[in-house]
């Protein structure tokens, strides 16, 4: 039998019929963005215009600070193009599990994001997704992890998320195109995401490539958005973001923490089970498997 | 209750109602993308909610908004996945039944096309629409969707290669 107009429908039902979404959260977060959409439509051009000149300050105080805390690597503050390293000699499958070890869990991976947070830098919650072990067949794709931390203390509210990917080439379906590495790590794609206020991307000394970008959120024009990310050498792609709201607090982490975060060498798809194990002591922590 | 609360009921009755369906929906149209198609889903629902009265006014509610939620994913095409994910960055929910073998491989390959084939494949023949409810639902000539279903379809099955004999097994 072939793939054709009968089958493909079928065959898209069992691709998806078992998703199962949390209906709460879809009629939460619309009712939510509805909402703001609709006082949006009612404001005046002048209130609009203030939160631009407000979108313009910020952009000046995260670029000075983004300056400031540099770490001696300094580029200018507009879109450039980066050498994406060669991938063409990279596996094209997972590297087999050695022996004594595991995949980097969820939970192990938010404590790597917990321990380069800032000094005095509370958490309140942790969650974090991971391919779900039992399904074995999974053993055949690139590996990941994602996870968010929400802030406490001062900064409640605020959240900070990583997500960790290996193999991040086999993500390159095309040499130039909107699916290569190169529109991935540009400014120009950044930008067509909009609200964006400040991007860069650069090679590191080592080659590995670095995007940075800030951007205001869709929802509400005071949640700020970060974002740092990485790719590496082997592929392996690591990014870190932050969100918080600048009328209740000013940024929890500084352009170079959230660097840090993603430029630590604890990020590894196979660790002692010792790792994943210390990680168990996080709590609360709430898993979702993919 | 007011008008307001009642309308927000009314919204809410609907949201959980039709937001399964169109995030499976929302999820074939991302190529498989469990953030984005919650973005695109909250999106269109969002929209909705904002000029609730239009959509009530609608003689299928179920189309008004699966409509917007087509058009609003053609107009942010080029946002693609994105890292950030200010409202849940962790799914919420997760696959349950299914088949994970045809659904990494389907909708890796639905992925591949553009997003313009995507909608069309999605409508035709996950949507089961005619081929001119499709041509209205993206405001193209009832031709050009002839053209694209049978090219997009053509260029899933290169894409699918061999894999797609285990799919129509059944």
């Amino acid at each position: 039998m072939r793939l054709d107009e009968d089958t493909l429908g079928e065959a898209m039902g069992r691709a998806v019929g078992g998703a199962r979404p949390s209906a709460q959260a879809l009629v939460e977060g619309a009712a939510r963005r509805g909402r703001r959409l609709r006082t949006r439509r009612r404001v005046t051009t002048g209130i609009a215009a203030c939160a631009a000149a407000g979108a313009v300050a910020g952009v000046s105080v995260w670029g000075a600070a983004q300056q400031a805390d540099d770490d001696g690597m300094r580029t200018p503050q507009r879109p450039t193009d980066v050498m994406i390293p060669d991938f063409s000699k990279a596996p094209r499958r997972p590297l087999p599990l050695p022996e004594g070890k595991e995949p980097l869990s969820a939970r192990a991976a938010a404590q790597i994001v917990k321990e380069a947070l800032p000094k005095g830098l509370t958490t309140s919650a942790h969650r974090g997704s991971s391919p779900d072990p039992k399904e074995k067949w999974r053993a055949r794709y690139p590996y990941g992890t994602e996870v968010q931390l929400s802030l406490g203390g001062r900064y409640a509210g605020a959240l900070v998320w990583s997500d960790f990917d290996t193999q991040f080439y086999l993500r390159q379906k095309d040499e130039s195109g909107p699916h290569s590495l190169g529109y991935w790590y540009s400014c120009k794609r950044v930008y067509e995401m909009g609200r964006v206020t400040s991007c860069r991307v650069r090679n590191l000394d080592d080659g590995s490539v670095m995007i940075e970008h800030t951007r205001r959120s869709a929802e509400s024009a005071k949640e700020v958005i970060h974002h740092a990310e990485t790719l590496r050498l082997d592929g392996t792609r690591i990014s870190a973001g932050m969100s918080y709201r600048e009328d209740r607090s000013g940024p929890p982490l500084s352009a170079a923490q959230l660097r840090r975060i993603v430029l630590g060498d604890r990020w590894q798809h196979y660790v002692d089970p010792g790792v994943n194990d210390r990680a168990k002591s996080l709590k609360p922590f709430r898993q979702r498997n993919w | 209750m007011g008008r307001g609360e009642e309308h927000l009921e009314e919204f809410r009755e609907f949201a959980a109602d039709a937001g399964p369906r169109l995030f499976r929906t929302a999820l074939l149209l991302t190529g498989g993308d469990w953030h984005e198609a919650e973005d695109l889903v909250q999106t269109a629902l969002g929209k909705a909610f904002a000029s609730w009265g239009r959509v009530q006014r609608a003689d299928n509610r179920d189309a008004y908004v699966r409509t917007v939620l087509v058009r609003t994913h053609l107009s942010l095409r080029r946002l693609r996945r994105s890292t950030e994910r200010p409202v849940a960055r962790v799914p919420e929910g997760a696959y349950g039944d299914g088949d994970p073998a045809l659904r990494i491989a389907l909708l890796d390959a639905l992925a591949q096309l553009s997003p313009k084939d995507r909608a069309v494949l999605v409508l035709r023949y996950w949507e089961d629409r005619s081929v001119e409810q499709t041509a209205r639902e993206l405001g193209v000539r009832a031709g050009t969707v002839r053209n694209r279903s049978m090219t997009a379809l053509g260029r899933l099955r290169v894409l699918l290669g061999g894999e797609r004999e285990s799919f129509t097994a059944y």
